[in-house]
């Protein structure tokens, strides 16, 4: 009847990762806000909670060395539970090392993680025990109390009858161990009562139909061998009963101490069924779905979408009353099943917000700067492909700001800052983009550094006439800053062209401000989804292509040989001359150029640029459909999608396109170096 | 005479290049398309005729002809889209293959191929895995893996820097 093939438990353990790192982000999240606050009984009791949960599912899955570390980490917090450890940032510290053991623990095959280690930080951790114990001596007495060997009163007889409920094993439980764990407490006499079982052509085999009479003989007390049940409770029926004696003696054996623990015990318990009671409503209100699942869904959406562009087109064609009001229909239909099913991978920032206080609480021990992360906006919804790949940028800016831009606690002080900094991290909807900003109270940018460094670099020349945001952009080319610039420019910089990279393949923009003395401001604007895109249908040579409509500013018109000049293609904008790439030279096109031609002014790093088109054939909403491994380096393409007539149109990617001109433009200028010294 | 000579009795689609006729293993062969409108992609080699849209999902297409060393194919109306499954590094991949005409699907005994000529094909002889020989008709087996190897379709990507070298000059 027991369910034990390995796939199965695979699974098991699984979704049991899936839980302990749910269990660690929360463990982690309340540690800090503990550190913040310094103490807080709501905050011990989460964390004791959230051990307690990690401890026992833990033990269930088969994780025996998480589960005893975990133990022994419970133990502790249960001293500052009852008031015997204070909360320490010491503590906090030791803590939150412990969780990575535990992570490493969890995610690892064999429950790797370093058993040194682990015996190093309970060590250190019983250390601050003994500490506070000599320093109190009074509370001496207490502490003997609070860590009683489970098994420590007078050896009683229990009978014990348990029948698991038809789901137990559907939860991922496993009647045999949970046998074994009672047989831990002391000796055990167990007798299977087989009647329920049903004939065997009516066995599910999922189901448990067996129950079990025990006879157990231990000095645990009753909620000892009730947590053994713990998580099964709500499954199966237990009875526990004492043979003869009643159980008011054995309180009195154990005396206030039983007491204190029974509290404990039922405390914890009354946490874990509260957890598991929300569970459930959750598991009612909400599914968790693999995510590849949900972009077929999206797939299949995006599919859908073009065959009813199609239907459209014919509809609108036919002039047949009765089909246009079918396909009027199902475009209604279909753009609201897109909305649909585009909202359910949208998912609040928060999780990868909230993972950064963890980073600014190392960050800011590390570097003995106080630091103070304010996040805004948490709740603000984008897609969980975006999301995905904004951890790794946000972690550069965030150690950015706290390696180079906030000044060390004295300095702070001396220019009258408070001396805790603030690192604000905020999200909100602009339009159908995302803005979040990166934003720090600390020293800014130095641009005469910066321009310094640019002009030793032979980027720009030394009398170049630059703005400050000319400036600024020269902090986001590759490899502008290196180790060896860190003591001139305070190293602002390091990685900064991996951060842009991150962001222009979201096909985002960053946008950076820095106020010298007062702080840095740092913008990124995403689009929601990397799903569909809003662009701009346009044609070059006979073909159609998408240009993102996030990243295009204006069209103009041009005609005949207007703009050629000596220094390249120029095109008048309201009396700006802004430089422009003829899309038909770059892409080879040898047919005829029409007699007007039209330019699409984006704006780019290099600042405004425009790229020529034949023509601009209109606004369109499209599903971005990748185009495979083969065309993966293809520049300034960026994918393809499907339009309403069934035909394949390429989307480009404007700021790849415009690197691209610029790297053939400097490669022609090489050879006429511009006058050199 | 080579480790991938073919041993078994197997269906193969026979189709036209020029007056050459050759054969793909059916189990490689997807589907066969009447030719559509085909999207170029702008400054990649021109054997890569572009992309197409099969039901939704975009497919690359290749002149085969090209990869053979003739004459762009010219559209008539025989002109078909042979959608291939080839594997790639490893990874599988659906790659449209245009092709003149598209016969029929064959029967072939082991005795009735030949392993490939060394020399005198006009096609790279490792893309051969063998002379199929039908009544009077001499057709090639492709290893079609082998002709979108990685190596050769690693162009798509080095072509690239070299014609934007062109643009430059």
């Amino acid at each position: 009847m027991i369910s034990s093939p390995s796939t199965s438990a695979e699974l098991l353990q699984q979704s049991f990762r899936e839980e302990g790192r749910e269990i660690l982000a929360d463990l982690e999240s309340a540690l800090l806000e503990l550190h913040k606050a310094g103490g807080g009984a709501d905050l011990v009791s989460r964390i004791f909670r959230g051990m307690h949960t990690l401890k026992g599912s833990g033990a269930m899955f088969g994780f025996d060395r998480l589960a005893a570390f975990t133990h022994d980490l419970e133990t502790a917090f249960d001293k500052v539970r009852n008031g015997l450890l204070p909360v320490s940032p010491d503590l906090v510290n030791l803590s939150l090392a412990a969780l990575d053991q535990i992570r490493t623990m969890l995610e690892s095959e064999n429950e790797g993680g370093d058993a040194g280690v682990c015996s190093g930080i309970l060590a250190r951790i019983r250390q601050l025990w003994g500490d506070e114990r000599g320093a109190a001596a009074v509370h001496g007495e207490k502490a003997a109390v609070v860590v009683p060997d489970v098994a420590s009163g007078p050896a009683r007889n229990w009978r014990i009858r348990f029948a698991p409920g038809p789901d137990l094993m559907r939860c991922g439980a496993s009647p045999l161990l949970l046998l074994r764990e009672l047989g831990e407490l002391g000796d055990t006499e167990i007798e299977a009562c087989l009647e329920r079982i049903p004939a065997l052509a009516d066995i599910d085999p999922e189901q448990c139909s067996v129950s079990w009479d025990i006879r157990l003989k231990t000095g645990a007390g009753r909620d000892a061998i009730r947590d053994v049940f713990l998580f099964v409770e709500d499954v199966c029926e237990l009875a526990i009963e004492e043979e003869g004696a009643a159980a008011t003696e054995a309180a009195a054996a154990c005396g206030a101490k039983g007491d204190a623990i029974a509290r404990g015990l039922a405390e914890a318990r009354n946490a874990g069924s509260g957890r598991r009671a929300t569970d459930r409503q959750e598991s009612a209100a909400s599914l968790r779905i693999p995510a590849a699942r949900l972009d077929q869904l999206v797939g299949l959406v995006g599919e859908l979408v073009t065959v009813q562009a199609r239907l459209s087109e014919l509809s609108a064609r036919r002039e047949d009353s009765e089909i246009a009001q079918a396909a009027e229909e199902i475009e209604r239909l279909s753009s609201a099943l897109r909305e649909n099913s585009m909202n359910l991978r949208m998912m609040p920032i928060r999780g990868t917000f909230e993972r950064f206080r963890r980073l600014v609480h190392d960050l800011a021990r590390e570097l003995n700067k106080p630091v103070e992360l304010a996040i805004e906006g948490a709740d603000t919804e984008l897609d969980k492909a975006v999301i995905d790949r904004l951890g790794d940028p946000l972690m550069h800016l965030i150690r950015n700001s706290m390696d180079h831009g906030i000044e060390p606690p004295e300095v702070r002080s001396a220019r009258g800052k408070p001396a805790v900094a603030t690192i604000r991290l905020a999200a909100r909807h602009v339009g159908a983009t995302i803005e979040i900003v990166v934003s720090d109270d600390g020293g800014g940018i130095d641009s005469g550094a910066v321009r310094r460094r640019a002009v030793e670099r032979g980027m720009a020349a030394a009398d170049a006439s630059l703005s400050e945001q000319e400036v600024l952009a020269f902090l986001w080319e590759p490899g502008f800053s290196t180790a060896e610039a860190v003591t001139d420019l305070s190293g602002r910089g390091v990685g900064m062209d991996v951060v842009r990279r991150a962001i222009e393949s979201l096909r985002g923009s960053i946008d950076l401000r820095s106020r010298p003395g007062q702080g840095t401001n740092i913008a990124l604007r995403l689009p929601l989804t990397l799903a569909i895109i809003d662009g701009l249908l346009v044609e070059v040579g006979g073909g159609r292509y998408v240009l993102p409509l996030a990243a295009t500013l204006e069209c103009i018109e041009l005609s005949g040989a207007q703009g050629e000049h000596a220094a390249g293609r120029m095109a008048d904008v309201r009396g700006e001359l802004v430089p422009y790439i003829r899309l038909r030279d770059h892409f080879g096109v040898k047919t005829a150029a029409p007699e007007r031609e039209q330019i699409m002014v984006i704006e780019s790093d290099a600042g405004r640029c425009g790229l020529m088109v034949d023509k601009v054939l209109g606004n369109c909403q499209t599903v971005i459909r990748s185009l495979g491994k083969l065309f993966r380096e293809v520049q300034g393409v960026s994918g393809a999608t499907v339009l309403g007539d069934g035909t394949v149109a390429l989307i480009l990617d404007p700021p790849r396109l415009v690197q691209d001109a610029l790297r053939t433009r400097t490669r022609g200028a090489r050879a006429h170096p511009p006058g050199a010294p | 005479m080579s480790a991938s000579g073919v041993t078994e009795a197997g269906q193969y689609l026979t189709f036209r290049l020029g007056q050459e006729t050759f054969a793909i293993e059916v189990a490689k062969v997807r589907e066969v398309l009447d030719l559509a409108p085909i999207t170029a992609i702008p400054r990649t080699p021109e054997f890569m005729s572009g992309v197409i849209n099969l039901r939704g999902s975009v497919v690359p297409v290749v002149d085969l002809r090209l990869c053979f060393e003739m004459a762009k194919t010219q559209s008539t109306r025989n002109t078909c889209i042979v959608v291939v499954e080839v594997l790639l590094d490893n990874e599988s991949l659906v790659i449209g293959a245009l092709a003149d005409s598209v016969e029929e699907v064959v029967d072939l005994e082991p005795e009735q191929i030949q392993p490939p000529p060394r020399i005198g094909t006009r096609i790279r002889t490792d893309f051969i895995r063998g002379m199929g020989k039908r009544d009077t008709q001499f057709m090639m087996i492709l290893d079609i893996d082998r002709v979108f190897s990685a190596e050769d379709l690693a162009m798509v990507r080095s072509q690239e820097p070299a014609r934007a070298g062109e643009a430059a000059a």
